[in-house]
């Protein structure tokens, strides 16, 4: 069963060591103060470069107008999870999971349960389209672990779903190695692409470590 | 600037405290777990503690008052689910 | 032996280099797609495709480049460039109208096989599908190529 808080490591971008983290199975209110005080203006900053310099829409990043703070669970909620992750005193990154918001499609695990990953985003620092290099590195693998965990922990053996926002398409696809199933007709006006990972692609990316 | 609480760095990672309870079932109650668990390839203390979440979520927005339905595209038709 | 926490970190850190890491759809709706392309699935001709050709070859037809293009038609650059890539999550119907116009074909037409408006005509699925298998990419029009698109837009119609 997975303890929290868990120690975990993000990896440095600019001298490539790894530093200290610490992950959350709960968003607190002073997370939510710190993501509008620290996350939304730098957001909001780079938006606005953004329009300054003409760039399309399209290519804004793709979550620029989320707002974590209509998704922070109920603290009795069994069925949904959210986990914050912080490093060197700042919050780094932030996933929302459900365990009932959907069943698996993947043929080999059709109509079995999954931890849907409803949200997971890193720090604008983070981003590579925001800064180069981006501050810490690992915060999207870390979270997605603590989601394999949960899984594991509720006995769903890692099976794991979610809709990517087309930016983030690679990293679940050929970086994770999460199965495409294509563009969701059901969900999202058809706009969003629904992966999926079974237990084996969940324990080759664990690889039999031992997390604290 | 408002951070988070200093105490979080100084928190001990915790498991939750769990309580025990026996359940009693029917022959009949004991096979419908039993199949769900080869369907679901869960234990039967697995899919007890997810139809827990199911229920809840379920109540949860019943409580809102959204309503449940059932929905077959074939028919076209949707069957009201009345919860108790 | 297992691997540690520590080198797990920086093994995924490398993998994790340069990606873009979001899920979830927050200010999507939640619910299906408004247009259905399932006239051209069936004809084994997706609709991106067959857009992104068409807009592609009509600008190589009138020597334009993918910057004249959007300037002579008042869209963005990135626009043409997303069509021509098949990537048409983004694009809206001012584009399409605006290209539409410009190229003196069916508004309605351009739409549907723009994925922006439910295909009414099954036939313009099947134009697609020819016109997409006769036409390819190379940077000026072959004979065929001239000769596929002089059909496909005769086949759209104008305004």
């Amino acid at each position: 069963m997975s303890c929290y808080p868990g120690r975990r490591y993000l990896v440095d971008s600019g001298t490539q060591t790894v530093v200290d983290a610490e992950i959350f199975d709960v968003i607190q209110p002073s997370d939510i103060e710190e993501w509008r005080l620290m996350w939304k203006p730098e957001m909001d900053r780079v938006i606005q470069t953004l329009q300054a310099n003409g760039i399309p829409q399209h290519l804004w990043p793709q979550s620029h107008h989320w707002d974590w703070a209509g998704k922070v669970p109920a603290t009795t909620a069994l069925y949904e999870k959210a986990y914050a992750l912080r490093c060197e005193g700042s919050l780094q990154g932030f996933m929302h999971v459900s365990s009932v918001s959907q069943q698996c499609r993947l043929p080999e695990q059709q109509g079995k349960h999954c931890i849907y990953v409803d949200f997971i985003e890193t720090a604008p620092w983070n981003q590579p389209s925001i800064r180069q290099p981006p501050k810490y590195s690992l915060v999207g693998s870390v979270l997605m672990a603590a989601a394999i965990h949960q899984s594991l922990d509720e006995g769903f053996k890692g099976r794991l779903g979610l809709h990517s926002l087309p930016q983030a398409d690679t990293w679940y696809a050929d970086r994770l190695g999460f199965v495409d199933l294509g563009l969701d007709p059901d969900r999202y006006q058809g706009r969003l692409k629904y992966f999926e990972a079974t237990p084996e692609i969940s324990a080759k990316i664990l690889n039999g470590v031992k997390f604290p | 600037m408002l951070l988070s609480s200093v105490s979080e760095a100084e928190k001990e990672p915790v498991a939750q405290t769990k309580k025990t309870m026996t359940l009693n079932l029917t022959d009949t109650e004991m096979e419908a777990l039993e199949a769900l668990c080869e369907r679901k390839d869960m234990s039967k203390t697995a899919v007890l503690k997810q139809a827990l979440r199911l229920y809840q979520a379920v109540e949860m927005r019943l409580a809102g008052g959204e309503k449940l339905f059932f929905e077959d595209e074939d028919k076209r038709s949707k069957a009201e689910v009345v919860m108790l | 032996m297992n691997e540690s926490l520590k080198d797990w970190s920086l093994r995924m850190a490398r993998l994790e280099l340069g990606q873009e890491v979001r899920a979830g759809g927050f200010g999507l709706n939640d619910g299906p797609a408004p247009v259905s392309s399932s006239t051209f699935s069936e004809a084994g001709a997706e609709p991106s495709v067959v857009f992104a050709r068409f807009v592609s070859l009509m600008r190589r037809k009138h020597g334009l480049s993918v910057e004249e293009l959007a300037d002579a038609c008042g869209i963005e650059v990135a626009d043409v460039i997303n069509i021509e890539d098949e990537q048409l999550i983004a694009i809206g119907p001012r584009t399409v109208y605006q290209l539409a116009t410009w190229f003196e074909v069916s508004v309605t037409k351009l739409m549907q096989l723009a994925g922006l408006r439910q295909v009414e005509d099954p036939t313009l699925a099947q134009q697609g599908l020819r016109f997409a298998a006769r036409s390819n990419s190379m940077a000026s029009l072959t004979k065929e190529e001239r000769e596929a698109l002089d059909e496909f837009v005769a086949g759209l119609g104008k305004q």
